[in-house]
């Protein structure tokens, strides 16, 4: 009759790519306050392993996950591949144009180099998060 | 008499402003090397200068842009543009631009932010890129254009009757719905489809979904 596996709530979903543990507890207590689900991954395969849910509100990708280079942003060119757009920051521990020009052109929506400013962060963020919100609202669903 | 000349805009041109006079001799030779039309200007100021008016918008081409010029930068010069709404793609090139800089030139449209020295190979690629780009931009405009004066040339019941012939709407629900007869639904539904120089009602959703 009725599908409970709905998820009611449909908190936004907040992604967390980097392969720092520190990272991602930083930026989880970070952006904890915002409401929003965050789930974290520690590799880009482990993120694609994951069932991605193309309409979460935004994901935080390191620029250089394992320390390779750029391989954040090969990720991020990767799902533009497979056709998945989710409003995407890089966040680079090390950075030169020639990497950011590429992650703009992956359709990055930024490139911050870390540290990051906390509070600017939190504001882009939190506007993802409304942007969300807000389609979510005029979906209709099936 | 017939103007036999093509329209000046579909010759693309690639647009070099940089302050530094060697690069633009250079890169005017290079250009030329490979039969690429060019043109050079000393500051961002004799770019805007020399196509004022509603030229800008007529250009074909793409834009070369020094980032650090005297008088108007090169980011000025991209906002400038942008606001003029200049379809030419740009490429930066810059000697002194950090990572900020570059991130900011992207997201305002910047197809390329290229470091100074760099190959002329890699210079070359980004420019038949650009090129590219812009003639699948203007293709897609001239479409856009051609379905928009199709649908301006519809009068007023023309277009209710389209509008509802595409929310799926039968003759029979459509006339209900103006008060019109059902054989007025058809005539007008039959010059529209004529006007829109469509023969079925998909070819004429495909026509409006590629109108933007």
């Amino acid at each position: 009759m009725f599908n409970h596996h709905i998820n009611h709530t449909r908190l936004p979903i907040i992604y967390l790519v980097d392969h720092q543990r520190k990272g991602r507890s930083a930026l989880t207590e970070l952006l904890a306050p915002l409401g929003a689900q965050i789930e974290n991954f520690p590799s880009a395969k482990r993120f694609l392993q994951h069932d991605i849910n193309a309409q979460a509100a935004c994901l935080l990708l390191e620029a250089h996950l394992e320390d390779k280079k750029a391989s954040g942003i090969a990720l991020l060119e990767q799902m533009a591949d497979r056709e998945i757009y989710i409003p995407t920051i890089i966040l680079a521990s090390s950075s030169d144009i020639p990497t950011a020009v590429r992650a703009m052109r992956a359709n990055a929506i930024d490139f911050i180099e870390k540290p990051y400013v906390e509070h600017m962060l939190v504001r882009q963020v939190k506007s993802l998060l409304s942007q969300t919100r807000s389609t979510q609202l005029h979906t209709p669903t099936f | 008499m017939k103007d036999s000349k093509p329209p000046l805009s579909f010759e693309q041109v690639v647009h070099i402003i940089d302050d530094d006079e060697a690069v633009l001799d250079s890169l005017s030779m290079l250009l030329d090397s490979v039969d690429i039309k060019n043109a050079i200007y000393p500051n961002a100021q004799s770019f805007l200068t020399a196509h004022e008016g509603n030229s800008i918008q007529q250009l074909s081409g793409c834009i070369v842009l020094d980032i650090r010029m005297p008088g108007m930068s090169g980011m000025e010069c991209q906002q400038r543009l942008e606001a003029l709404k200049c379809p030419l793609p740009i490429i930066f090139i810059t000697g002194h631009g950090d990572v900020p800089m570059a991130v900011e030139a992207m997201k305002k449209g910047a197809i390329e932010f290229i470091q100074k020295p760099f190959r002329e190979q890699e210079l070359l690629d980004c420019i038949h890129h650009a090129l590219t780009l812009n003639k699948t931009a203007q293709k897609r405009a001239s479409h856009s254009l051609d379905v928009a004066q199709r649908c301006e040339s519809l009068t007023a019941r023309e277009n209710e009757v389209m509008e509802r012939v595409v929310a799926g709407l039968l003759n029979k629900t459509i006339a209900n719905e103006l008060n019109l007869s059902q054989r007025t639904i058809e005539i007008h539904r039959a010059n529209m489809m004529e006007k829109m120089r469509v023969k079925s009602l998909a070819e004429l959703m495909t026509l409006l979904l590629t109108k933007e």
